[in-house]
């Protein structure tokens, strides 16, 4: 059973008053795949380093399935290389000096697996990765996609149950990239393992994973499976780093558009005492009102500037004194100076305590 | 409450397995207790000596043996005798220092414009030569000086110009100005390395913009390109004085004939005259100006750093055309490999194969002093290829050179290891320091510092007086400054993320050393190893001290022989030094297609 | 029973005083050279220091007679005493015997803290001066003033210390380095301890009183000395070289042992020593030869200490070289070495160990201040 806990994890460096990691509580399904986003230095890498084995935390436990491999309490810390994880590093961390078969057949060769059952392996997961053919290179002999295959390959022939990725394709480029994304899918829904991936690019954690869990400043803010966290972020920084163009904020009682502030918070009677903030998606300012039924917001934008990216517009609003963007799939025909008329429905409003805590309406 | 003790127990029990279960803990340990005493216990012991009475002092003194006593300070600082004891070799340290950065920095910066900027033919040739004279031992020159120069005040063979009649005045041949002619020649290869680094690295656009906002050329050269130097020129400047600080066999041979001491002959005298208490004091005096220059530097380097973050990617490097001043300029090339290079060299040669110098005739030309077995005039001695003190000299050189170089290189890159493991951690920033240590303290005051301690059996350790170990051991830690930098440098480089990778796939410590670290560390080895390697089979300042018969070594027979006025054989085994570095350093440069190593260290 | 220690322990109260002054491991009750000879080819190479160059040859020639290699060095006696006080010292001593100059430091130290033994063999004590057993001397040079012969055809051109105070002088006079040869500290210091014979010296030369300015007449000649440009050098040899080589206009004098008249015909050099040279031509140069405690080769050393005192030992010294006195009066006399040590010693200062030490921080200091090497 390779699920994976995480309790009351912290991690403070030597020399260091801050902590990496605060307080971690978390249960990482069996089979999922969850990523850890977040800016860097949130301490999400950490958390993958300490679940290795590779840093040992200042405190908590951390169990996969019933075998604790962590527990300061305790003094428990079983060393890396007898955890029997995979885990992928952001710079590969191919060895030079070995060609591409020996790099991957290292691991196997610790397990003290038997010679034919390695080459038998070694073929299964170069035809998975597509690497046949390249066994006899060196790293650099090779692109850096068919590097990251291969550092990829290196793991998964050890068959893992616990996989883990740090920041693994942010080395390549966009094409690249995106077809990576999909080759991990894949070998997720084929492999069935747990796989925790770390990244920064929440786009990433949108589209991989299962769940994902936003840290920020050491701190967890939200484990939710991913179209949650984009629809009900709990604070007002998971809104924000969720989110391309980002959502739109109002701050209440700000002069500029304190009348626009009025009409947007009595959709939400009950409420106009303990909302400081307003997040408007990009995506929910509607450019062609229908006027239909149901409590929204109207009201006049005058464009500032139109960024069209060929599959959608990306719009520079301004709306009573505060620069918005907005997004539509259909073609914009107007120009910057126009003005236009925008319709927010009141249920896809985010609204935010003075402690940026989101208030469900 | 009986559980909670046992919880405790097991809980202690627990983490001490999980400590001695990693190894870079365990390594970190007896690195920082291994260097710990290494390097702080000799420099404590001879802080202990300069206040007790050791017994040599005490047969002139009267004070008993290992007694309290201020009596050194007093003398090193306060009596009249200090006057000579210290202050005027300090003065003449500083002197020399100086003309000698005034004369090799000019030399090195023209030679580095020439050939970076402009079009003079046969840079290349001329820029591998001008590395010759800083691979060569430091103290050649002096040798082939005294060869050229020597007048009757000294003994042994005449020299060439007092055989031919011409007697050089005393200024010509010994003091001031031959140390600082012979040091300048060392040296101004590396106001060139510098002064070409910079000027290679300086964007020809930061010129041509300054062109374009209508400068002229000579305003470029003050406003622009001069300013961008300077750090370059503080470098030369400190390290110049570092090395005159810390140069031995210059001063020796062309002081010690008119008693113009510099720091480390003053030094070396006093030990050698009986009083280890007032060396130590000196020695504790070279070391403090020793840490002031490395500070000073340190603070230069801090103010360069404004410079250096302007680096753009793929700058420009243009050349102008010399004109009508390529004639001179070549000359002025021509003349300076002449005489740092050709010159010297010639003169060794010649003046191993001749009895009487400059007399070319049949009498007088021999090999003798090469392959003869018996030598007229030089009883109980034959030609150093014939000679069992020469091949035992060599010998010993290459093997001390070899150990220590090893020792030293697996220990940088041990520190290396270790820092890249752990960067915050207290341990390895007192390695990194610890590990800087040497380089401060000079050669001569070092090896002071090692006799002191390991003369007489402390604990586990056996007295090391008098055996090739101490040699090595002294080398080794003299060396650790540059192979530690040099393991930290590749170590950080690489990274942890090979090993970690190894740990993953559940490799344990000692195959991932063997199988991952230390195969990718080759390269960060060889110039861990070799630059030691290479320092060692020149060394002389370190080793003067140590050498005894039986652990004589290359570069100290050469001394032994300049003592008794042998020239010949003295040129010979210098000629032998040199080949046998420049080999190493051609063959390394070859293997490795690196920059020259040994022109990174000091000789 | 119960009697005869009683008498025992009179007998050692009787004699202690004796006991207390005995020189540790001066003599053997009897010297069974046979045993000797067995004891020290079973203990294999021995190693000895040195001042003299020449030991390379008597170590052939004793291992040509016993069998015994002895691995021979040339070291200063600075060196010698440093590298014997650290072996000691160390408890790894490597060194079994020495051949020693410094008669201050040994008398001052060496010896009363037991880093050496002077020990003498017995069967030879009717062949050498009481005096010369302990420390054991076993050869006597003169080290002399001297002159190129070519450029002074007339003769000896210095009669008077003093004369090397004169201008005509200035630079032109060599000894050895001082500060790293003690025996010339110790010259030095007995000049020093002798001031009624440089006083009457001075006004035999000047016939006026010497105005001494320093602390007494022996203190004022050294001042003028060192400050009239003395010259120094590593070694003899290289005093020999820059006095005695020919076709020299106006060559220096200098201070070298007799040993170095053997290249006038080696080196065609133009030596003469400074016959006549008044109050002394020079001092009486002492070789002290010992045992090194815990030698590791102790009978081997007794061995090699006792042939260095045969006539066939010393031979290296005196028959193939010159200028070098056994202490032995069976050994052989170089007729060219100008005379019989008997006809030297009155022209000679007899260094005094004592007071040599006593006043050798102060003398190697004067002349650090006033050696005006520049």
């Amino acid at each position: 059973m390779a699920r994976i806990e995480l309790i009351g994890v912290e991690k403070t460096y030597p020399g260091s008053r801050l902590k990496a990691v605060e307080g971690l509580d978390l249960v990482i399904p069996e089979g999922s795949f969850v990523s850890l986003l977040g800016p860097s230095g949130c301490g999400k890498t950490t958390t993958l380093r300490m679940i290795a084995g590779l840093e040992s935390p200042s405190a908590g436990v951390i169990r996969v399935g019933e075998r604790v491999l962590f527990d300061a309490a305790r003094g428990v810390d079983v060393p890396t290389e007898e955890r029997g994880m995979g885990l992928v590093f952001q710079s590969y961390a191919l060895w030079p000096h070995m060609t591409v078969a020996d790099n991957v057949s290292f691991g196997l060769e610790m397990r003290k697996v038997p010679r034919p059952e390695r080459k038998r392996r070694l073929e299964r997961v170069f035809e998975l990765l597509r690497l046949g053919g390249f066994e006899g290179r060196y790293p650099m002999q090779l692109s850096g996609g068919q590097q990251q295959r291969v550092a990829l390959a290196r793991m998964l022939v050890l068959d893992p149950e616990v996989l883990l990725l740090d920041e693994p394709l942010s080395n390549l480029d966009a094409k690249l990239r995106l077809e990576m994304r999909a080759e991990l899918k894949r070998i997720h829904a084929e492999l069935k393992n747990t796989i925790v991936f770390v990244t920064h690019d929440q786009l990433e954690g949108m589209t991989l994973s299962t769940e994902i869990a936003v840290m920020n400043r050491a701190v967890l803010q939200q484990f939710d499976k991913p179209m949650e966290v984009y629809r009900r972020p709990r604070n007002l920084f998971v809104a924000e780093f969720v989110g391309s163009p980002p959502i739109n904020r109002i701050a209440v009682g700000e002069a500029s558009c304190a009348e626009a502030c009025g009409r947007l918070l009595e959709l939400f009677p009950g409420l106009e005492g303990r909302a400081r903030t307003i997040g408007v998606r990009p995506e929910s300012i509607s450019l062609s009102p229908r006027g239909g039924a149901g409590r929204a917001f109207r009201g006049r934008a005058r464009v500032e500037a139109v960024l069209p990216t060929g599959s959608e517009w990306i719009l520079s609003l301004e709306l009573c004194g505060t620069p918005f963007f907005a997004i539509s799939t259909e073609e914009f025909a107007g120009a910057p100076g126009d003005e236009i008329e925008v319709e927010i429905e009141a249920a896809r409003l985010l609204l935010f305590d003075a402690e940026g805590e989101r208030i469900e309406a | 409450m009986a559980e909670s003790t046992a919880f405790r127990l097991r809980r202690a029990g627990n983490r001490a397995r999980s400590a001695l279960r990693d190894p870079t803990r365990m390594l970190a340990f007896l690195l920082v207790l291994t260097l710990s005493y290494l390097v702080l216990a000799p420099l404590a012991s001879m802080l202990a000596g300069t206040f007790r009475v050791g017994v040599r002092d005490s047969a002139v003194s009267g004070l008993a043996t290992g007694s309290f006593t201020l009596r050194f300070y007093q003398r090193v600082f306060a009596l009249p005798i200090s006057k000579v004891l210290f202050w005027r070799p300090l003065g003449r340290t500083l002197y020399v220092a100086l003309m000698v950065s005034l004369a090799a920095i000019p030399a090195g910066a023209a030679a580095a414009y020439l050939i970076k900027k402009t079009d003079l033919p046969g840079k290349r040739w001329f820029s591998k030569l001008m590395m010759l004279p800083y691979i060569m031992p430091s103290w050649t020159f002096a040798t082939v000086w005294i060869t050229l120069f020597k007048n009757r005040r000294m003994g042994g063979t005449a020299g060439l110009f007092e055989s031919l009649g011409l007697s050089p005045p005393d200024w010509l041949a010994y003091g001031a100005l031959p140390i600082i002619a012979c040091e300048a020649l060392h040296v101004f290869p590396f106001a060139y390395t510098l002064f070409s680094n910079s000027l290679g690295s300086m964007d020809a656009q930061l010129e041509e913009s300054a062109r374009v906002v209508g400068a002229r050329r000579g305003t470029v050269a003050r406003r622009i390109v001069a300013p961008l130097l300077l750090p370059a020129l503080m470098s030369s400047f400190l390290l110049i004085f570092t090395r005159v600080l810390g140069s031995f066999g210059t001063p020796y041979i062309l002081g010690s004939p008119v008693k113009y001491s510099l720091l480390p002959t003053a030094l070396y005298s006093a030990f050698k005259s009986g009083s280890p208490g007032v060396s130590s004091v000196i020695a504790l005096a070279m070391i403090l100006i020793g840490v002031s220059l490395i500070a000073v530097d340190g603070f230069f380097l801090r103010e360069a750093k404004r410079f250096v973050t302007i680096g753009v990617k793929g700058s420009i490097s243009r050349v102008s055309a010399l004109g009508r001043g390529k004639a001179p300029a070549l000359a002025f090339m021509s003349a300076l490999v002449g005489v740092s290079v050709l010159a010297p060299l010639a003169t060794l040669v010649l003046s191993s194969l001749t009895r009487r110098p400059g007399d070319f005739g049949p009498e007088s030309l021999t090999a003798a002093y090469w392959i003869g077995g018996s030598i007229p005039a030089m009883p109980g001695l034959s030609g150093v290829l014939r000679s069992p003190e020469v091949w035992r000299a060599a010998w010993n050189s290459l093997r001390t050179s070899a150990a220590a170089a090893l020792i030293a290189g697996f220990a940088g890159i041990f520190v290396g290891y270790v820092a890249t493991r752990s960067p915050r951690s207290l341990s390895t920033r007192y390695l990194k320091q610890l590990s800087f240590v040497p380089y401060l303290v000079p050669s001569i005051a070092f090896a002071a510092a090692f006799i002191g301690l390991f003369a007489v059996r402390r604990g586990p350790i056996p007295s090391l007086y008098g055996t090739m170990g101490l040699v090595v051991l002294v080398m080794s830690v003299k060396y650790l400054p540059y192979s530690a930098r040099a393991g930290i440098a590749s170590m950080m480089q690489l990274g942890n993320d090979p090993e970690d990778a190894a740990r993953i796939c559940g490799a344990p410590w000692r195959r991932r050393m063997s199988r991952i670290v230390l195969p990718l560390q080759k390269a960060g080895l060889v110039s861990g190893v070799v630059l030691p390697f290479i320092t060692g089979m020149k060394e002389q300042s370190l080793v003067i001290m140590l050498a005894s018969p039986g652990t004589e070594l290359l570069t100290t027979q050469v001394l032994r022989y300049m003592d008794y006025g042998y020239s010949q054989l003295a040129n010979a085994v210098v000629l032998e030094i040199v080949l046998i570095i420049v080999a190493l350093d051609l063959g390394v440069r070859k293997l490795s297609g690196a920059d020259s190593p040994a022109a990174l260290g000091k000789g | 029973m119960a009697r005869s220690a009683l008498f025992v322990l009179i007998l050692l109260t009787a004699f202690s005083p004796l006991l207390a002054q005995a020189k540790p491991g001066y003599m053997e009750e009897e010297l069974n050279l046979d045993a000797l000879v067995k004891a020290a080819k079973a203990e294999g190479e021995l190693v000895v220091y040195w001042t003299s160059s020449r030991i390379t040859v008597a170590a052939k020639n004793f291992e040509a007679k016993y069998g015994i290699k002895v691995k021979g060095t040339k070291m200063a006696d600075p060196e010698q005493a440093e590298r014997v006080i650290r072996e000691v010292d160390s408890g790894k001593v490597q060194v079994d015997a020495i051949g020693f100059e410094d008669g201050p430091f040994l008398e001052a130290k060496l010896l009363p803290d037991g880093y050496v033994t002077s020990w003498f063999p017995k069967d030879l004590a009717s062949k050498i001066a009481k005096d010369d057993q302990y420390p054991l001397v076993y050869q006597w040079q003169p080290r002399v003033f001297a002159y190129n012969a070519e450029a002074y055809p007339k003769g000896n051109p210095i009669t008077n210390l003093w004369q090397l105070t004169e201008p005509k002088w200035k630079g032109k006079v060599i000894v050895r380095d001082p500060a790293l040869t003690p025996a010339n500290l110790a010259f030095f210091a007995t000049i020093v301890g002798q001031p009624e014979a440089m006083a009457a010296a001075y006004k035999e030369l000047y016939g006026k009183a010497l105005a001494v300015k320093e602390r007494n007449a022996g203190w004022e000649f050294l001042r003028r000395l060192f400050e009239n440009g003395l010259l120094t050098m590593n070694s003899d040899g290289d005093i020999g070289d820059a006095v005695g080589a020919a076709g020299q206009k106006d060559p220096p004098v200098g201070m070298i042992t007799m040993t170095k008249m053997r290249d006038n015909v080696d080196k065609n050099l133009k030596l003469a020593t400074c016959q006549g040279l008044k109050p002394f031509m020079g001092y009486a140069l002492p070789t002290y030869a010992l045992l090194v405690k815990n030698a590791p080769h102790p009978n081997a050393a007794k061995l090699f200490l006792r042939y260095v005192c045969t006539p066939e030992g010393i031979a290296p010294w005196t028959v193939d070289n010159m200028g070098g006195y056994s202490s032995n009066v069976e050994a052989f006399v170089n007729p060219a070495n100008e005379g019989s040590w008997q006809v030297w010693l009155p022209k000679l200062l007899r260094l005094d160990n004592k007071g040599a030490m006593k006043l050798r921080q102060d003398i190697l200091d004067f002349w650090l201040l006033y050696g005006k090497a520049n």
